[in-house]
């Protein structure tokens, strides 16, 4: 017999002799009962996580209607009707383009915070608001001489840095 | 694939999913010594095999919903969690000294004398460390193979192989650990002969 097949051979005895001693071979109860006890954690730990789950998607969907609901709100007081005052705050640091008409003339008549300075830097706003309004403010309109007045006229309001409406510029042919 | 023996498995698998402790306590204890002697012949070190048992079977508390018996039976499915938890068990401790392992050492006393019993402990000593010395691939086969007697297909299906692979794989780490008990016995009978001084 070959050196080769002799070792071959008496692997094979050697390695059936350690599967004999292997099989003999358990697992130690402690790691049944560190199994066991790590199931029961695990099971204790689930009952909490399904209610915290339920809680997760309630916070979810109140969040999802409370955004929706604010920007439904938005979208409404944006679109106001015509005839619909509404109360603007604007913030100090906010800032508009205003394209004036070329072909049109303004009138400026101040409202509050007292009269303009000469080098005051300020901010024009246009607004979109009920030709009543200018009757508030002071300022004549068609409506109150006789004439067929427009629902709506366009205004400038004139802004200071401190964010306080300083005038309110007309168009003088809405006058 | 073991049919017969694999549909209470399933049930057990199933009731386990929904969180019945009895049946993964039968699983346990249908399954540990598997898991053990195969971390225990891979590892060489009791205490090692029984963290992976641990780890093996926490895995499959945790995804006991994920087992798919269409893919492979529990026992296969077993060995390939075993194998993979063993093997990121030896990637982390590649960089430890293991001490020598006692448990290892203590083999039951079935032979007739003390002497029989003796060559047996060595002998059996001798392929366990070798089978340990060897390469992880090699290793793997050997043990599912020719100590745990699981079918070659079963086999290549718990290593993600063919079962071509398998077979060639266990040719190729039957001579490599037949060379290396060859080289440990000449080793021992070299530390045994006696040192003989030369005068020159």
């Amino acid at each position: 017999m070959k050196q080769s097949e002799r070792s071959q051979e008496r692997l094979a005895q050697s390695l059936q002799m350690l599967a004999e001693i292997e099989a003999s071979n358990e697992t130690p109860s402690r790691v049944e009962t560190v199994v066991m006890a790590r199931w029961d954690a695990m099971q204790k730990r689930r009952v909490p996580s399904r209610t915290k789950r339920v809680v997760r998607v309630a916070t979810a969907m109140a969040a999802g209607i409370t955004i929706f609901g604010a920007l439904a709100w938005h979208n409404l007081t944006v679109r106001l009707k015509p005839d619909t005052t509404a109360t603007v705050r604007l913030k100090p640091d906010t800032t508009a383009t205003v394209r004036l008409k070329p072909d049109t003339t303004y009138t400026t008549v101040a409202v509050v915070g007292g009269p303009l300075m000469a080098d005051e830097p300020i901010r024009v706003v246009r607004m979109r608001v009920a030709r009543s309004v200018l009757g508030e403010l002071g300022i004549p309109s068609p409506a109150q001489r006789g004439a067929a007045p427009a629902a709506t006229v366009d205004i400038d309001v004139l802004v200071g840095e401190d964010g306080v409406a300083r005038g309110v510029r007309v168009p003088i042919n809405e006058l | 694939m073991q049919d017969a023996a694999s549909s209470p498995d399933i049930d057990l698998m199933r009731r386990t999913a929904a969180g019945d402790r009895d049946a993964f306590a039968s699983l346990y204890r249908m399954h540990h010594a598997t898991v053990y002697r195969f971390a225990r012949l891979m590892t060489g070190s009791t205490t090692t095999a029984e963290d992976i048992v641990q780890e093996v079977f926490l895995a499959l508390m945790r995804d006991a919903s994920r087992y798919d018996p269409a893919r492979a039976s529990l026992t296969t499915y077993l060995y390939g969690s075993a194998r993979h938890h063993t093997r990121r068990r030896l990637l982390r401790d590649r960089f430890l000294v293991r001490l020598e392992d006692q448990a290892d050492l203590c083999l039951p006393a079935a032979s007739a004398t003390a002497a029989e019993d003796l060559i047996r402990q060595r002998d059996v000593q001798h392929v366990r460390r070798a089978i340990v010395r060897l390469p992880a691939r090699y290793r793997e086969v050997i043990v599912l193979c020719d100590l745990q007697d699981v079918s070659y297909a079963d086999a290549a299906q718990a290593l993600g192989c063919a079962i071509g692979t398998v077979r060639s794989r266990l040719h190729r780490a039957r001579h490599l650990l037949a060379d290396k008990l060859l080289r440990g016995l000449a080793c021992v009978d070299m530390a045994r002969r006696p040192t003989v001084r030369c005068e020159v």
